[in-house]
């Protein structure tokens, strides 16, 4: 009954959300170190579709809600909708950089989400 | 990948434009240079970036869309032709009269110096990012 109060689907999903965006700060990373190099893709992950029809396909919250997020994979994937540059590299260093800002805001987010989940655990369990 | 990762992708990104800034550095420096211990003038150096694949091992990390450093293939010389400046005066004048002076072009190199310090303060971004989500994660339930 306990468990069910805290490793709930909105846990769940704030944790899956959370790791989809730490695992974008790494190809962020990536893509921002190979700015310069000749003949580079941009990489990015996707995670935050899929979360979204997750949870959109389930009308209520349930182990049917709690399966179909919990199915859910982050996707790497190679991004070509940019432009190429004269040397093949198609990483636009402004976009990569407000990029990284905005995530790292989704990120900061996702954990406060996460610890005032707790934060209302803490307050039923004092009393006040 | 750990959270460091990131962390080391960061880092790889920083050591390459440093390297790339040395180049630049020795190429504005030599950019008079008619004679160096090989004989000749000073040739202008390039640097080559190549993605660093083989940074997490196994076959998961050559799977195409990963996250992966830079790190640099190597320094070579630019092959593009050396000027030559009409000059009989010159001690390293040949026996036209022709003084062969190094192919760097000033203006380029200020440019990819440039860009290098840009990229520089963007994988310095990058790393601080990375750092402050992990702290944020340490935060969680405090």
């Amino acid at each position: 009954m306990i468990s069910k109060l805290i490793f709930d689907n909105t846990s769940l999903l704030l944790e899956k959300a959370a790791s989809g965006a730490s695992r974008r700060q790494d190809v962020i990373a990536g893509n921002l170190a190979n700015v310069n190099t000749p003949g580079y893709i941009r990489r990015d992950i996707s995670f935050k579709d899929q979360l979204a029809s997750a949870i959109k396909n389930n009308a209520t919250e349930g182990p049917a809600e709690r399966a179909s997020i919990t199915r859910t994979v982050a996707k790497a994937f190679m991004d070509s909708s940019m432009p190429l540059r004269l040397d093949g590299n198609n990483v636009d260093i402004d976009m990569e950089m407000a990029t990284l800002a905005e995530n790292n805001i989704e990120y900061a987010a996702y954990t406060r989400l996460l610890s005032d989940k707790i934060g209302i655990m803490r307050t039923v369990i004092k009393g006040r | 990948m750990s959270i460091f990762g990131s962390l080391n992708i960061s880092a790889s990104g920083l050591s390459a434009e440093r390297m790339r800034m040395d180049v630049i550095s020795s190429n504005l420096a030599n950019a008079n240079t008619t004679r160096t211990e090989e004989g000749g003038p000073y040739r202008r150096q390039e640097i080559i970036f190549t993605p660093f694949t083989e940074q997490f091992a196994g076959a998961k990390a050559r799977a195409a869309a990963q996250a992966v450093g830079v790190r640099v293939a190597g320094v070579v010389p630019d092959q593009t032709p050396l000027r030559q400046i009409y000059d009989p005066g010159h001690p390293d004048a040949d026996d036209n009269g022709y003084v062969a002076l190094p192919n760097v072009n000033v203006v380029t190199e200020m440019v990819d110096m440039i860009s290098a310090s840009r990229s520089y303060e963007a994988n310095a971004t990058a790393f601080q990012t990375a750092k402050q989500m992990a702290q944020k994660a340490l935060d969680i339930g405090r």
